[in-house]
Parts: C-alpha cells; structure tokens; sequence
C-alpha cells in the first residue's frame, strides 16, 4: 500500500526541483547590482504613510476559524462514505447528529454577524 | 451494539438546553432576558437531574463501553448539577453585566454535560474527549471579560496549561494503549500483566500529571492561583468545585478499574502527591493578602485531603472521597458565592477589608464564617466528617504517616481561616463597633440580589444539614462506590 | 539482505523523520513568528510522510488537510493579526534555555529508556497490515466510538462560539 503511494512521492520531489532549480540557475547566471532605489519596499507608485505592520481585520481570523471547525467535519465525512454503504441509516443518523449540532454553532456564526464583512 | 440513549439522557437534554439558549437566544430580536435564560438553564438541569435519578441502580456500560452508567456517575453527576444551578443564580450580577448572557449560559451548561461525561467515561478516548469539552468552555468563560487584563490573562493561562496537560494525559494513554491494545477501562485492567514494567509507570506517571492539573494538585498547581484571580468569580467557583470534583471522579474510576492495585501499586505515589499538595497548598495561603488567591491556595489544599482518600484505594476510600467532594463543593460554594456577595458590596478583594463584616452584614458574615469553618475542618460543619472519614480510610490501609501529615496541615490551615474570622468578627475600623456615619456603615451600591441570597442561602444549608446527616449522606456514597471500588 | 523496496520505505522514513526534527529544531530556535510557523509546516507535512510510510494513510492525509491546511492558516493569520511585527526577545536569559534544554533532554532519555526497555504485547517484527485504513477508520468511528464522535462535534461547538465570542470586535 505504501507502493502506491510512490507517484506522490515523486511529485513531491519533482515539484520540489522545479521549484527550486530556476531559483538556483537565476543566482548563478543572473547579475546583481542593488542600489538604494532597487531595495526600496516600491519600486513605482507613492511613498507608503505610516507604519505597514498594521493589524488586520479580527473578522480573517473568525474565518479562519469557522474553516477549521468545517474542515474537521469534512474530514470525518471521508470514512463516513466509504463505510456508508455498509452501515446505513445508522450511520446516516450519527452524521446528522453530528452536522446538526455544529449547524447549531453555524446559524449563530451567521446570525451574530461572524461571517459578515464590515 | 448497545445505542440505548436512555442512558445518556441527562447529557442530552442538558445540551439541548445549551442548543436552545443559544439559539433562541441569537434569533430574537433584542436577546433574551437573564431571567428566561435561568428558566432555561434551571429546566435543562432539573430535567438532566431527573432523568439521572431514573438510572440509579442501572449498573450498566453504554455505547459500547464508552460510557459507565452506575450510581458512582449518577452520584457525581447530580453533584455537578447542582453546584451549575447555583453557580447560575450566584452569577446574577455578573450576567448583568456582561453582553453576552446566552453564551455564557450555553458554555457553562455544555462545561457541565463535559463534566458529567467525565465521571462517566470508561473509555480512555471518551475520557479525553470530556476533559477537552470542559477545559475549553472553561477557558473561554474564564476569559469572558475580555477587556480585562486579568481575566483575559486566566482564560489564556488556562487554556495552554490545559493543553500541555492534555498532551501529557494523552501520552500516557498512548502508551497505556500501546501495553495492552484496549482503550476501554476494563479490557485494559484485563491486559496488565504482574510485576514492574517501565512503561506501565510512565504511563501511570503522566496520567496523574493530567488529571493532577485538573484537580490542581501539587506539582500540577501553577496556574490556580491567576487563573481563580483572573475570571469572573462564578467561574471560578465553578472551577473549583465542579471542575476539581470531575477530576477526581475520573481519576478515581480510572485507577480503581483500569490499573487495580493488586497490579500496580500507585499508594505511595498518590500518597506522595496527597502530601505535597497538602502542605504546599496551607502553606502558601498563610501569606496571602488576596482573598480569591487566599481561596485559591486553600483549595489547592482542599485536594490534597482529597488526595489521601484516592491514596487509601479502597472502597472505605473511595466513599471517602466522594463525601468529601459533596462537602467540599457544598462549602466551597457557599465560601465563593459570599465572596461574591461581599466583593459586590464592597469592591474589594482584599482580606484586610472584610474587617467589621459583622456590622455591615451580618448574614455574609455568618455564611463565610461557617464555610470556612468547614473547610478548616471543625465540628459540627460538614468538612470535620469529610476530614474524618478521608483520615480514616487512609490509616485504615495503614498510610499513618498520610494522616499525621494531614493533621498537622488542618492545624496550620485553621490559622488563615481563622484569621479571616476574627477580621470580620472581633476587629472593627479602630478596633471597635463603628459609629454612626463611619464610612465602614455605608453599605456599597450592590446589594445581593435574589437569586445570589438564593444561592448562598442553600449552599450554607447544604454545609449545615451534610454535616448533620453525615452518616446518612456518607451511606450514599458507600453504596454507590461500589460500583467502582474492588 | 533487505529488499530493495525495503530499503527505499526505511530510507524515506527516516529522511522524512529527520526532516520533521530540523523543522522542529527551526521553530524553537526561529527569532521571528512567521518563520517559526513555516518552520511548523515542514515539520508537520513530513510528519504527515512518516504517517503514510508506518502505514497509516487516512491520518497522513487528515495531517495535509487539517495541520498543513487549515491549523497553518490559523497560525498564519493569528500572526497577521498581531499589532506589531513580532520579534522575539533575544534570549530570555541564559538560565531559562539551559532549563528547557535540560527538562527536554530528560524527557528524551526517559521516555527513550521506557520505550526500548519495556515489554511490548505487539513486537516490531510483526508486519503492519497492508491495506487502506479509512474503512476500518470509519467502522471504528461510527460503531464503537460512535460516542466520542458527537461529542467531538460538541468540541467543535464550543470552540465556534466561544472563539465568536471572545475575538469579535464589537462597537
């Protein structure tokens, strides 16, 4: 079974040289000479006013959250489908039961407005 | 497969309680009122505490083993029940307050269906799921005042401290799985061969570091005191009373079925950390000046009693425990829920400012008076019989040197509780009763309301009639140990 | 004499273990967040590889999806959301890191010890079954453990809303 898995391996390592080779080539054939204006944060466009470390809206971080908590979920659905078939409506009702109670938590999300953008 | 959801009805109907706060709550228009949220919340727990008392005398497992169904649980959870329906009318001041009452109803009721599945769990994965449950609403409802510095550094304490101590708890269970291949309580005790095994110890060792931080024994005790001094103080009541009763009842249930000590011999450890969290606890709290950090320190202390009846891994001990943690939940609520009344009223936590309590409120007066009383352990209040009956379990399986140490801590520990008496007794502004127009007389602006007199009121009953009728309740215990205790 | 393909699962194993303690080491030692977070990535997706390797399929791929997925994200954002560009303080005193290297060292060798000295019921040599584990993963899920698995879904609750609650701006 972990022969299978060979295919990804390579496209692991594959993905990995080509992302990695042009950077080498270019370090080693291309020409470097920084200056001042070629180091500066733009390169075009208007001086930036105060300071760029600004803090980001809260709301990325309760969507990222909410994609957490659903992305568990969906993992649990995986072996679900596959033993479906097997265990019918006991396993039908379990899931239920279990997206219910996070739909629960999801209606409150949208109500509260966690999932709006302001 | 054995689905019977009879079973599992009083966690079922308290969650749906929490479901139904919640979203009742978040779809009407302008919210709900604390006094319909309470409807509520104490509905979902009188009907949860219904349809416990019908199991009594079940005696069974459900869902495959997940869970026990015996009256050691059933006895637990009636214990948590009732300590959240007072935490709830304690909190009326504080659910006031705060913006979002449904959510911490919700939370603190989902908290108390966490800790009935603990008492409950006879599986190692059931087990860590119901620690996950009500470690993270704890942390959330200890850091619900989220623009306070203090509270909001309590929630974060606990929820890493909880986390490394999961990891640890969840190690240990790893290895316990990987010695004998079972997850379920009893298939492991069946596994476990005689003698000494390395990894059996250090299993043993890092389970009692997991529960050890949820019972806040000593080593595991760092972040009691901030955490107890940063959340809102109905959380930490509940904290320290049903929080660190659930922990003893898993603790307990699994040592007593999973690891007999007629296979491995954890007395000396056990009685190792009864001893340390005895002293470290009495004597920390003798220089406290805080009088949250005071209650913390002292609970600390509280589970080192605590501590020596799980030592004595006995039946007689096993009842002792669970008479203990009536009468601590019951005293300890009645401690805090008058600390919330008094700090209500005078907007002050220090120790020093209690003094001349008896002019000022009499009647909170009495009720910390008397709770302290039983926690120091003294007659005729209920903490001397729990005392009496932890004490005696443990010399009953000879651990003499246990009880001695025990004694001399109720010594020391009788000095700070002490001492917070006499403030609020003999000691006036200038050393005598306050005259008229002393700024000690002027009541502050929050008296106790209702459902906090309420509160107050049936936890100093509770202290007063357990430790009438100890024998009766300490009965109830005994029969119900059975159903763990070998 | 070990086989070829033997061989090769060994070598990748413990190229991917290695890989996931440099990155471990990268995000103790990292002087800035975000480069510990990727540091944490590496770890984590390598740690997915050794899964997949020790035959455990279904859990290398929750790995990718969930800790390399959505737990980075989280990170990544929690770090995005702090004020200021966060730098670590130099060093929180000498004493302090010789503490957690000497704690982390006696974790190691205890649990080390423990694990190659104690008696196993199942031994190394014992083959590890060689099929997809997400069937028996499911059966394990909705029959025995069906418990555990709902009030996974309760976990799951509470976290929505008491993270709604506590990290929502509010006017």
């Amino acid at each position: 079974m972990v022969a299978s898995f060979g295919p990804i391996a390579m496209a692991v390592v594959i993905a990995t040289i080509f992302g990695l080779l042009p950077l080498g080539i270019s370090r080693l054939v291309a020409p470097r000479k920084p200056d001042s204006v070629k180091n500066a944060p733009y390169e075009c466009g208007v001086e930036t006013i105060g300071p760029t470390m600004i803090q980001f809206k809260n709301h990325f971080y309760l969507y990222a959250l909410i994609f957490v908590i659903f992305d568990v979920e969906a993992v649990f659905l995986f072996p679900w489908a596959v033993i479906f078939s097997q265990l019918g409506t006991l396993a039908l009702v379990e899931m239920f039961v279990f997206v219910g109670l996070l739909l629960v938590g999801y209606a409150y999300a949208w109500r509260k407005g966690a999932l709006d953008w302001v | 497969m054995n689905f019977n959801l009879v079973l599992l009805m009083p966690e079922i109907a308290l969650t749906s309680a929490a479901g139904l706060a919640i979203l009742v709550d978040a779809f009407s228009p302008r919210g709900l009122s604390r006094r319909f949220l309470l409807w509520i919340a104490g509905g979902g727990i009188a009907i949860s505490a219904a349809l416990a008392l019908r199991l009594l005398g079940t005696n069974t497992s459900a869902f495959n083993g997940a869970i026990a169904v015996d009256d050691y649980a059933v006895f637990f959870k009636l214990l948590f029940l009732a300590a959240t329906l007072l935490v709830l009318l304690a909190a009326d001041t504080f659910m006031e307050e705060t913006r979002h009452r449904a959510e911490f109803v919700g939370l603190l009721l989902l908290a108390t269906t966490g800790l009935m599945l603990l008492a409950a769990a006879m599986d190692l994965i059931t087990l860590y799921i119901s620690i996950e449950i009500s470690s993270l609403s704890i942390a959330f409802l200890s850091a619900w005042d989220k623009r306070g510095l203090r509270s909001t550094e309590a929630g974060l304490k606990y929820f890493l401290l909880s986390a490394m101590s999961s990891a640890v708890l969840l190690y240990g269970m790893a290895l316990l799985y990987g010695l004998t291949g079972h997850t379920r309580l009893d298939l492991i005790a069946t596994q476990i061969g005689q003698g000494p095994n390395a990894a059996l110890f250090l299993a043993l060792a890092m389970l009692l570091a997991g529960f050890g931080f949820k019972v806040s024994a000593v080593p595991f005790q760092m972040w009691t005191p901030d955490v107890y001094e940063g959340a809102p103080l109905p959380i930490t009541a509940f904290l320290s009373v049903a929080s660190k009763a659930a922990g003893f009842a898993a603790t307990v249930r699994v040592l007593q079925i999973a690891l007999p000590t007629s296979q491995t011999d954890w007395t000396v450890l056990v009685a190792a950390l009864a001893a340390a969290t005895m002293t470290v606890g009495n004597i920390v709290a003798l220089v406290q000046t805080n009088m949250k950090r005071m209650l913390a320190y002292s609970s600390i202390a509280q589970a080192g009693y605590v501590l020596v009846g799980v030592a004595a891994a006995s039946q007689l001990g096993v009842s002792a425990v669970m008479f203990y943690l009536l009468a601590y939940t019951a005293t300890n609520l009645a401690a805090f829920i008058a600390c919330i009344a008094i700090f209500n009223l005078t907007d002050s936590e220090q120790i020093g400012d209690l003094r001349g309590l008896r002019w000022r409120s009499p009647w909170l007066a009495f009720a910390l008076a008397v709770s302290l009383l039983s926690l120091a352990g003294l007659p005729p209040f209920v903490g001397f019989f729990a005392k009496l009956y932890v004490f005696w379990a443990a010399a009953d399986r000879g651990l003499l040197w246990l009880v001695l140490v025990g004694v001399v801590n109720s010594a020391v520990s009788l000095y700070y509780y002490a001492q917070v008496i006499h403030d609020m007794y003999i000691t006036g502004i200038g050393g005598g009763e306050p005259g008229v127009g002393d700024p000690v007389t002027t009541l502050g602006p929050r008296r106790p309301s209702p459902g906090l007199s309420t509160a107050l009121t049936l936890a100093v009953i509770g202290v007063l009639v357990f430790g009438v009728l100890s024998g009766f309740f300490f009965g109830i215990g005994d029969v119900a140990a059975r159903t763990v205790a070998r | 004499m070990i086989a070829p393909t033997e061989a090769l699962v060994a070598g990748s194993f413990y190229t991917f273990a290695a890989i996931a303690l440099a990155g471990a080491i990268g995000v103790v030692l990292a002087r800035k967040v975000f480069h510990s977070a990727l540091f944490l990535v590496l770890t984590l997706a390598s740690l997915a590889a050794t899964f997949v390797i020790l035959g455990a399929d279904f859990l290398g791929a929750v790995q990718i999806v969930i800790y390399v997925g959505a737990i980075t994200v989280l990170i990544l954002f929690g770090i995005m959301l702090t004020p200021r560009n966060v730098e670590l303080p130099e060093s929180s005193g000498v004493g302090r890191s010789t503490a957690g290297v000497f704690v982390a060292a006696a974790v190691f060798i205890v649990s080390t010890t423990v694990i190659v000295t104690s008696q196993w019921p199942r031994s190394m040599s014992t083959p590890i079954p060689d099929r997809p584990t997400t069937e028996a993963i499911g059966q394990g899920l909705f029959t025995t453990y069906a418990l555990p698995f709902e009030m996974a879904s309760i976990l799951l609750l509470i976290a929505m809303i008491g993270a709604i609650v506590i990290a929502r701006e509010e006017q």
